[in-house]
């Protein structure tokens, strides 16, 4: 049970690195990345391929944020010209790329079986100090993330960032280069997902090309509309709460005769009318973002 | 290769190009009917849906319930599945996508983004993971040259042939067609002009959904439904839609015509013939790719639509 309350608090942890990171992009910018997942299986993967070419962990986290951010600031490039749900296609068709190159490609990814055996940083640590380095690791690359999410969003960059998203018009009229500033906060938010994709890889010493699959972006979007979209409390939150809902349905087989084989498509269904509940009735989620009003009607 | 004689080498060429065809024909029916619905409603409701390819699902199995289920038999039973599936499609507009859109345009893309997991996640939970089939009997393939094509591949091809000469004539000839391309263009001046643009927009989002219905029913039909029908298609019919111009009917229908024939024909092109060098044949489990690869480009470079149709702010 400690194992499993050990497991749980690890995996929030590394959720909270993807809600930082879709924050920046959805929350603060407007930006609709329907593609997240493709930074999680960037770091993911980078750690999987240079383990099995028995590299050193921390050179596949390095070669994961380094790809991650390039690939961002390419994809950050991509709105130079494009409407905002057209952008989300985008995004969700790249993705889509990524995870059908990562199922056809085995000598590289080990296709649809994925990479196991992934030796992590504690893999020598066994049993219970074992499980507990893990936890002190994510939350503390949780709590990183969470700083540079916050310094990000409370300085100049962030301001302009929220100007983009309500009046992207005017911010081009003040002199801000919308393509320029995209770029840039995709460059930067890639980065933290990829760092928890690598670090999820590197936990449960896994990787294959389900976990690739849109909804886990569509997991990461609930967590910040339960949390409050735009708001990075509200992220890390989100992102418990998720965990712990997912967590919780594993018990649910006990109480209610589920069979085996629907367990995950309930747990989705649970997931998925929350969200649909919370964008009925408060699309601005628990915590609400405060944006400072300035009264122009003196 | 010079020895060989044109008789031969027309033989070899239909080899090839009759199975091209069927394949083609037959992906155009499934991928034209559900972006045409997404088309036209892409302009009225002013966001991008991503669940609209999730009423193909939702009207196949509707229609496997009905058929085998309530004992309808295939035809009727798929009838009774399209009208459910336009029937659902209409109450989420009503009461689900209405609100969301009065929030912002996010929220209603998050909005479904959410709905399209909520219908496959219900679909898993009461029918199972496993594709089901229609209860169709088994029918000899009618052959052509050295190809088969099999009898409902030839009611999918004809039967959307007719749908889209109705759905024209009725958007060119009758006030109710008139009414729609109006509400479409320019809500706020149809509204003035009085016309009811809510009636008019159920009843588009009804075809709409309806017309994906009868798309996901003519998969079924042809292989088998399952619940990844909705997401496999997605793509694809995004690239279709902006391709031919949201909003343009016949756009959707050429626009699918070409990218049906591009997944055909790229996976079967040898590319080290082309560049002179080994056999290089793209893999068949890329087929998706042609879709991924095409809503990217024509969305970075033609985001107006390729015949510059319809048209959207870029």
């Amino acid at each position: 049970m400690l194992d499993f309350a050990l497991y749980v608090a690890t995996i929030a942890a590394v959720y909270a690195l993807f809600a930082l990171s879709l924050n920046l992009q959805a929350g603060v910018t407007g930006l609709l990345n329907f593609g997240h997942v493709a930074f999680f299986g960037v770091g993911a993967y980078s750690s999987g391929i240079v383990a099995l070419h028995g590299g050193h962990w921390l050179l596949g986290v390095l070669v994961g944020v380094v790809v991650s951010s390039l690939l961002g600031a390419v994809i950050g490039r991509l709105g130079r010209t494009l409407a905002a749900d057209y952008w989300a296609i985008v995004t969700l068709a790249v993705a889509e790329c990524l995870r059908l190159v990562v199922v056809n490609e085995g000598d590289l990814t080990g296709g649809p079986q994925g990479i196991s055996g992934i030796a992590g940083p504690f893999s020598s640590v066994s049993g219970l100090a074992g499980s507990l380095s893990w936890l002190v690791l994510c939350v503390v690359l949780a709590a990183l993330a969470y700083l540079v999410a916050e310094t990000l969003t409370g300085m100049q960059f962030g301001r302009v960032l929220r100007l983009l998203r309500e009046e992207p018009m005017l911010a081009a009229s003040l002199g801000h280069n919308i393509t320029a500033e995209k770029t840039r906060v995709l460059a930067v938010a890639a980065p933290i997902a990829a760092v928890g994709g690598s670090v999820y890889t590197l936990y449960i010493s896994y990787i294959g090309p389900n976990q690739l699959l849109p909804i886990e972006t569509f997991l990461v979007f609930t967590m910040l509309i339960i949390g409050g979209i735009g708001n990075n409390r509200g992220a890390v939150f989100g992102a418990l709460v998720i965990q712990l809902i997912y967590a919780g349905s594993r018990f649910l087989k006990d109480i209610f005769p589920i069979p085996d084989q629907s367990a995950s498509s309930v747990r989705l269904l649970i997931v998925g009318l929350v969200l649909t509940a919370f964008l009925m009735t408060r699309p601005e989620g628990l915590f609400a973002e405060k944006l400072r009003r300035i009264d122009v009607h003196q | 290769m010079g020895d060989q004689n044109p008789d031969h080498s027309r033989t070899e060429a239909g080899r090839v190009l009759v199975p091209i065809l069927i394949d083609t024909l037959v992906r155009t029916s499934q991928l034209s009917l559900v972006a045409v619905g997404l088309s036209m409603t892409w302009g009225i409701v002013r966001f991008a849906n991503v669940a609209h390819v999730q009423y193909a699902p939702v009207g196949a199995y509707f229609a496997l319930v009905a058929a085998s289920g309530l004992g309808l038999g295939v035809v009727a039973g798929s009838l009774v599945g399209i009208v459910a599936a336009g029937v659902v499609g209409v109450l989420l507009h009503l009461f689900f996508f209405r609100r969301l859109s009065s929030f912002s345009s996010a929220t209603a893309l998050i909005g479904s983004l959410a709905l399209s997991i909520v219908i496959t996640a219900s679909i898993q939970a009461i029918a199972g993971p496993r594709p089901e089939r229609l209860p169709l009997p088994s029918a000899p393939g009618i052959p052509i040259g050295d190809a088969f094509v099999t009898r409902a591949q030839v009611y999918v091809v004809v039967l959307t042939a007719v749908i889209f000469v109705a759905l024209f004539l009725v958007l060119s000839f009758t006030n109710l067609g008139r009414a729609i391309r109006c509400v479409a263009a320019n809500p706020d001046l149809a509204s003035s002009s009085g016309i009811d643009v809510r009636r008019i927009s159920t009843a588009v989002v009804f075809a709409a959904a309806a017309l994906a219905a009868t798309g996901g029913v003519f998969i079924a039909v042809d292989t088998s439904m399952s619940l990844e029908m909705g997401s496999t298609l997605l793509l694809a019919v995004f690239a279709a839609v902006t391709m031919g111009g949201i909003g343009s009917v016949g756009g959707s229908l050429l626009a699918a015509a070409i990218l049906a024939l591009a997944e055909s024909t790229v996976l079967r092109i040898d590319f080290g013939a082309v560049f002179g060098s080994h056999p290089l044949l793209i893999p068949i489990s890329y087929r998706p790719a042609v879709g991924f690869v095409a809503v990217i480009l024509v969305m970075l470079f033609r985001p107006q639509g390729l015949f510059g149709l319809g048209g959207r702010r870029a």
